[in-house]
């Protein structure tokens, strides 16, 4: 046997680091440009892409100008304007709107059936899940033209909140209850029944013991909802009709659709919007990839 | 005698909800129909003045053609309406220089005194003229009645709008255009006949069930193999008596459609004789021509392409007598309908009774009381569901074979019933290539082309984010790397941004004067390239985008993995002589198999379903080729407005991910079982 001790990082014959740190590098910069240049519109004060004026015969040093992400003046005016100007601030509370009622109602519904799947035996059981399992693959295009007739013209909840927030819940649904109920399964029943023989109703139960103990499921279930709700365009699109009702990323499109073209006011908006997103799921996303990988891994 | 009692009472219960099910769902059929056909009649009514409006006004106009006869409109006008109040206005059009003539509308006389000139904003009225001139003139040319020669529309608090174009010589100079409220009668039948009708048999049931004859037995099994006996009452019961109700419905229907098709006759020789009046006061009577058939017009607006043969022409035309034979034709065709549904409620009734009887609806009610509280947990979540949901799903099927659109969706489903020819439309086109003058063109619209650019595009970005987030988790899981967590929260930024966000923004960086990929390109001494005028460039764009979106994805998962493989394993195939190549052969692709094969899997639906991406950056161009199934159906839905088509396309979608998920599911199975 060799005793010699051994230099792992020779051994490997690995790669110098400085052709690794280039290669990052290299895609840093592809993911990082584009959002340098939506926030460099955004502070440029202007409606254009370009950040400098390309003149007649741009030499390669002008191009470099035009594109690099750093505006000619920084200026705060997009923002302002984009938010009393134009009505997207608005638009952005409708979207607050939707997405808090999307997390609210989603949360409940998914909660109450993960716990109904998880704790109980009853029959339809496996076929309730495999339905909701299945529904994921129904194709958005051929429920859409059903749902707006459903929603927009038998209930009449075209243009209204409600109508959307439905929608929106009930496509969270089952990623929720699969969550849910994999996390419900992980806590003991032995809490419940002894609650049980404590003399305990089981809406006690529900409410008291296991809610609080799934909080850290309950935030990623919620955190899932809302981001459906802030996120979703098509559904949007088609059910709110009258410019005032637009959610956010509607109006964004509206910025940028057709034949104005406000780069500004879109990159303005983008920002608002995206902020809070990113940091959400900045932190979220650690949960569910992991939910993703645990089962493989022990597979 | 106890041993009947659970017998009897499924029974009792099931033929008791089974008799009010029919007896109220059959009044409900018969209610509505009526109710439209009541609607009709009034809409006839209306048409009926219009045309002997019009009718009257041709002839007033053809006498001098040079001259516009106006003194003898506004009698026309004020006669008319003193004799109908539910009239509020009508109004006179002359289409050559687009003059209104006469109204009895006091609004009408400003800016200027009548006759005068259409102002510009009453432009509609121009349009409609001309779109009712070309209408009588395009069914002249086609010899068929294809276009509406009227157009009725209903404006707010229930006044109806109906406009006629008169003719001089077979040509069209003009229309009137009346507004009047439509009385429609309410007429419905009761509901209470049809309940006692219907609870007949119940009595009769509970009384005879307690004869011996249905209720005598020793025993337990004696009683369980007599038990058809109450059963085979209830359903001879229930059979005699929805019969019964069924023919009384079907009566009732009958006799009150004879009645106001006979009404709507007499008001049609009343009118008849008020044309003859005003005729004769205009001093027109030699023109005057007894035969009308205004009631004729009904059809033209309500049913274009008629077969001149068909029975409901010989109703019209009906000047001072009624044919009997004619309507009971007629009401044939139109109470087949009503025929047909009450006997679908009569079969539904059966099923109930059916269901009670074999006890299914007790054991179902068990199941529910002992399970109560779960089902009253799921029960939010799922109720949800099914209306949202798979209802959703089902109409959407059921859409897909008819070829509802926006102009025939308001139209009862049945109507538009196609079976399967949008299926065969769209599988069936198998022209991949057009040909035209320059030679043999791709077809863009064809299934098969979107199919083709949704397998590249679904496997190109597949291929691209595993590569690209693969090699980047790997370089990332180098030992000692410095700035490690710095790439990787700006890695996975990209993800984090919403999608749609992203496709707006590569959109525009796409740009061909000013975006900034072509500027580069233009650094580097090229010229800008058209992204979106060819398709593969537009295809590239596409993926540059999508690629960008998901290789973080791939990264994070690649790198847990990653990171979950023993080091030690390549210690000893570092030992055992392995070069890098077969580390990573033998150890790390195995290694990360089972989470990359669901994150595959995902990603692989995921991209064949990504709408935002394609719809906002490259939306199909140039001319659709760089369409995905979702895009096309979307668009097919929503700016072509053919609903039933891209219903069946979207079924079709949803069989191929079926199909692939089935197959996909094998594979894995197999291959766990060989690991």
């Amino acid at each position: 046997m060799n005793k010699k001790p051994v230099n792992l990082a020779k051994l490997e014959g690995s790669i110098p680091h400085v052709w690794l740190h280039l290669f990052l590098g290299v895609f840093t910069i592809i993911a990082l440009y584009p959002v340098c240049w939506v926030l460099a519109i955004a502070f440029s004060g202007r409606q254009d892409m370009l950040f400098s004026d390309v003149p007649q015969n741009p030499n390669i040093w002008d191009r470099l100008r035009a594109i690099l992400p750093w505006p000619q003046n920084l200026s705060f005016s997009n923002f302002v304007d984009v938010m009393v100007q134009q009505p997207f601030g608005h638009w952005l509370l409708n979207s607050a709107i939707v997405a808090l009622a999307t997390t609210l109602l989603g949360v409940f519904l998914a909660c109450t059936a993960a716990y109904a799947f998880s704790r109980f035996k009853f029959p339809g059981q496996h076929v309730g899940l495999m339905a909701f399992l299945v529904s994921q693959m129904f194709p958005g295009t051929l429920m859409m033209v059903p749902l707006y007739i459903i929603i927009v013209q038998w209930l009449k909840l075209g243009n209204s909140y409600i109508g959307l927030v439905l929608v929106y819940s009930v496509t969270s649904i089952p990623f929720c209850v699969w969550m849910l109920k994999g996390y419900f399964d992980t806590i003991s029943v032995e809490i419940e029944e002894s609650a049980i023989m404590d003399g305990a109703s089981r809406a006690t139960i529900f409410f008291r013991i296991i809610l609080p103990l799934a909080r850290p499921a309950i935030a990623v279930v919620a955190l899932f909802s809302f981001m459906t709700g802030w996120n979703e365009f098509i559904l949007a699109s088609i059910f709110m009709e009258d410019e005032s009702r637009y959610t956010a990323p509607v109006g964004l499109k509206f910025f940028v659709g057709g034949f104005t073209q406000q780069w500004g006011y879109f990159a303005a908006g983008s920002i608002i919007v995206s902020v809070p997103v990113c940091l959400l799921f900045m932190y979220t996303q650690k949960h569910l990839v992991s939910g993703l990988t645990a089962g493989g891994v022990k597979g | 005698m106890k041993f009947w009692k659970s017998f009897s009472r499924h029974n009792a219960v099931g033929l008791l909800l089974a008799t009010f099910l029919a007896g109220f769902l059959g009044v409900v059929v018969v209610n509505q129909t009526q109710e439209q056909l009541l609607r009709q009649h009034a809409e006839r009514g209306a048409i009926m003045q219009v045309m002997a409006l019009a009718d009257m006004v041709s002839s007033v106009v053809k006498k001098d053609p040079t001259v516009e006869p106006i003194d003898s409109l506004n009698t026309i006008l004020q006669e008319w309406q003193a004799n109908h109040f539910e009239v509020t206005t009508i109004r006179v059009f002359k289409l050559d220089g687009s003059r209104l003539m006469a109204s009895t509308s006091s609004d009408d006389f400003k800016p200027k005194s009548l006759p005068r000139k259409l102002s510009p904003d009453e432009k509609w009225l121009y349009d409609l003229g001309h779109r009712l001139r070309s209408a009588v003139d395009i069914n002249r040319e086609e010899g068929i009645q294809r276009k509406e020669e009227m157009e009725l529309e209903y404006l707010k608090d229930g006044l109806v709008q109906i406009s006629a174009p008169y003719k001089t010589n077979e040509k069209v100079v003009g229309f009137v255009q009346i507004r009047a409220y439509l009385n429609i009668r309410e007429e419905s039948i009761g509901y209470l006949p049809a309940i006692l009708l219907a609870s007949a048999p119940l009595f009769l049931f509970i009384i005879l069930s307690q004869t011996p004859f249905f209720s005598a037995a020793e025993n337990r099994r004696a009683a369980t193999r007599l038990a058809w006996k109450p059963t085979a009452l209830a359903v001879v019961l229930l059979l005699t008596g929805l019969t019964i109700l069924n023919g009384y419905c079907i009566d009732k229907y009958s006799a009150n459609r004879q009645t106001w098709e006979r009404q709507l006759v007499e008001g049609h020789h009343n009118q008849l004789v008020e044309v003859a009046n005003i005729f004769e006061k205009l001093g027109l009577s030699d023109t005057y021509n007894a035969n009308r058939a205004y009631s004729l017009a009904y059809l033209y607006i309500r049913t274009p392409a008629l077969d001149r043969n068909d029975p409901r022409y010989s109703n019209a035309g009906l000047d001072s007598k009624v044919d009997a034979d004619a309507i009971s034709t007629v009401e044939r065709l139109e109470t087949g309908l009503v025929r047909k549904s009450l006997w679908g409620v009569f079969v539904l009734s059966i099923l109930v009774l059916g269901f009670f009887a074999v006890g299914w609806a007790a054991r179902i009610w068990h199941t529910f009381n002992r399970y109560r509280y779960a089902y009253f947990y799921i029960a939010p979540a799922m109720i949800s569901m099914l209306i949202l949901v798979f209802f959703p799903f089902g109409y959407g099927i059921t859409l897909s074979f008819t070829d509802s659109n926006i102009f025939n969706n308001s139209k009862p489903m049945l109507d538009n019933w196609v079976w399967f020819k949008n299926y065969v439309s769209i599988l069936g086109h198998f022209d991949l290539f057009t040909k035209t003058e320059s030679g043999s063109v791709l077809n863009y619209s064809s299934f098969y082309w979107t199919l083709l650019m949704t397998f590249f595009w679904t496997i190109s970005n597949v291929i691209v984010g595993v590569t690209v987030g693969l090699l980047l988790a790997l370089t990332l899981n180098t030992k000692d790397l410095r700035f490690k967590t710095f790439y990787r929260v700006i890695l996975i930024l990209p993800w984090a941004i919403p999608n749609y966000i992203t496709a707006l923004i590569w959109k525009g960086m796409f740009h061909q004067q000013f975006g900034a990929i072509n500027q580069v390109i233009q650094m580097f001494g090229g010229s800008p390239v058209a992204w979106y005028d060819s398709t593969f460039t537009s295809f590239l764009t596409n993926l540059a985008t999508n690629g960008w979106l998901s290789f973080p994805f791939m990264m994070v998962i690649s790198l847990g993995a990653l990171q979950s493989i023993d080091a030690s394993m390549y210690e000893a195939a570092r030992v055992e002589g392995a070069n890098r190549w077969q580390q990573f052969r033998y150890i790390t692709l195995p290694s990360l198999k089972p989470t990359l094969v669901p994150a595959v899997i995902l990603s692989v639906v995921w991209t064949f379903n990504m709408f935002n991406v394609i719809y906002l950056v490259s939306g199909g161009e140039p001319a659709g080729s760089t369409e995905i199934l979702v895009t096309k159906a979307y668009k097919i839905a929503f700016e072509e407005y053919r609903y039933g088509y891209a219903a069946a396309y979207s079924t079709i979608i949803f069989g191929i991910l079926v199909v692939y998920s089935v197959f996909q599911n094998r594979i894995s199975k197999a291959s766990s079982g060989n690991n």
